[in-house]
């Protein structure tokens, strides 16, 4: 029976949308070029899962392995992961990390394809790898698709989540674990033992388990069990070749990085071009001293695009905040987390409104989703809160800044948010909708339903003529 | 509200930044992203006053 993986993912796309799937033969450098196609995409305003078939790695020499981006980047493609809708897809991902966790199941070494290689000592060289240097500030290659695990000391429960890795060696990673993360947490309690932590980076697997594998949990919860519950299947998983029986790793990852990280130890990481779409300042972070590298056959290193225009990070909120609102304001339609507040800082909430207060009591609620979540703006149902134009029109036209602002100072917040002070930072909403029945509103424009469906352009005007008509500009 | 300390390396001559808790660092050092060389953040800081 095959289980879910990168390469199934890619077959089942690749054949279901030809159309989204691009493979690049010539050859690419590592060094920005490989992004700069990124880039030129991304101004086109188009997500293609890409295929990087030649790669030079950062040493100018050819890579054995192919690199692979977009393949979260796109709230389409998460839907197709996980048999959702464009609509449905994150609070579907959120049901189903809350509700149908799966355990994991451990299977012998030598089933697992992420053993087919194995490289440890003086044999492992990170850089061999088409590890992606993306940005102009960043000061080398970094693994940004990376699933950086730990163990708390306490409970042996893992925790998983992506976190930036400056390679700086053959065998030396430094990773930014920011202040709040669990992994930050993990850390700091087998430093207070004096004990080195264990870790590994998996890179490359099915979308669906990248994506359980990243949702926002409390702690200590087991982001293993999610993944199973996102992919509907048992992770299949196998202890590590250096960090003992009991570090497990997904067998069916393309690549596996492990490593310890040593207490107290620190070194230059950064800048870093970051969600923010800003480069996040130089840091002294922990370093990974690598101890093994294990990978498939044929390897297809996995990259991640931060800071263009994807929607993974906001796609993961969408869920925790509906189902926070959804505590408070049963009318609760929709959420929306739009790339123009870089997925994190802005949430749209749709709810149908049946009492005044719902907005601002929705907007308290989802403020408190995460400490990067700032602005958040309540509309009516009649509103597309996909489309950040009828958002913005709704707060023209249906709010009133000296009744329907909330404005909270001296709230914990994004610590790559170039405008905050410190950690602490001003959070806010809107309320945009009309005033709750039985009270009148004036009426939105409307051309009669029975004749929208009678005149249909394509009965008027040839096909060819309405297709290269110009979009307008404001768009 | 600064979140940034801005230093100019003293090899290549090209400016970044490091995070404002480098202050309380003593004798921190920081690294040129662009030839990775390291320096003295104090030596090489830009002031904008």
């Amino acid at each position: 029976m095959p289980y879910k993986d990168l390469r199934m993912f890619l077959a089942s796309y690749e054949k279901d949308h030809p159309e989204d799937v691009i493979s690049i033969e010539k050859e690419l450098s590592t060094i920005y070029e490989c992004a700069a196609i990124a880039q030129h995409f991304e101004d086109l305003n188009k997500l293609p899962l890409i295929l990087f078939e030649n790669v030079m790695t950062a040493r100018g020499e050819r890579s054995k392995y192919r690199c692979v981006i977009n393949v979260l980047g796109d709230r389409r493609k998460l839907a197709y992961a996980i048999h959702s809708t464009f609509e449905d897809v994150a609070i579907e991902w959120r049901r189903r990390a809350d509700e149908h966790k799966i355990r994991p199941v451990i299977i012998p070494k030598d089933k697992a394809p992420c053993k087919e290689n194995i490289r440890m000592g003086d044999k492992i060289d990170l850089l061999e790898f088409p590890i992606l240097k993306h940005h102009g500030m960043d000061p080398g290659p970094y693994i940004t698709a990376g699933m950086f695990t730990c163990y708390d000391p306490d409970t042996g429960i893992d925790n998983i989540a992506f976190h930036r890795g400056y390679v700086a060696g053959p065998r030396e990673i430094r990773s930014l674990l920011t202040p709040f993360t669990h992994a930050a947490l993990n850390l700091k309690k087998h430093e207070e033992r004096g004990e080195a932590m264990r870790v590994a980076y998996w890179i490359g697997h099915h979308p669906a388990i990248l994506m359980g594998a990243q949702t926002r949990m409390a702690y200590p919860a087991s982001h293993y069990e999610a993944a199973g519950g996102l992919a509907e299947e048992p992770l299949r998983l196998v202890p590590s070749e250096t960090l003992g029986e009991d570090f497990l790793v997904p067998a069916d990852a393309e690549i596996v990085i492990e490593g310890v990280i040593l207490p107290g130890i620190r070194d230059l990481e950064g800048p870093f071009g970051e969600y923010t779409r800003y480069f996040g300042p130089q840091q002294m972070s922990p370093i990974i001293n690598v101890t093994a590298v294990t990978y498939r056959n044929d390897a297809i290193y996995h990259s991640f695009m931060v800071g263009m225009n994807n929607n993974f990070g906001g796609t993961q909120e969408e869920g925790t905040i509906y189902s926070i609102v959804k505590k408070v304001v049963p009318q609760v339609q929709r959420v929306y987390c739009p790339v123009s507040g870089s997925g994190r800082f802005h949430a749209y909430i749709q709810i149908r409104k049946t009492n005044e207060g719902q907005p601002k009591e929705a907007i308290l609620a989802a403020l408190t989703a995460s400490e990067m979540m700032k602005h958040v703006i309540v509309v009516d149902e009649d509103i597309n809160i996909y489309d950040d134009r009828w958002v913005l029109w709704a707060v023209a036209t249906r709010s009133q800044w000296d009744k329907d602002i909330v404005v909270i100072p001296g709230c914990r917040g994004a610590k790559l948010d170039p405008s905050i002070d410190g950690v602490i930072t001003t959070k806010g909403g809107i309320d945009a909708t009309k005033p709750a029945p039985p009270a009148r509103y004036s009426q939105k424009l409307y051309v009669p339903e029975e004749v929208m469906k009678k005149i249909r352009l394509a009965d008027f005007i040839e096909p060819d003529k309405i297709q290269s008509a110009p979009e307008a500009y404001d768009r | 509200m600064a979140k940034e300390i801005w230093f100019k390396c003293s090899k290549c001559g090209k400016e970044s930044y490091c995070d404002i808790y480098f202050d309380k660092i003593p004798d921190a050092e920081v690294m040129c992203p662009f030839c990775l060389h390291r320096m003295k953040l104090k030596e090489v800081r830009v002031s904008f006053s």
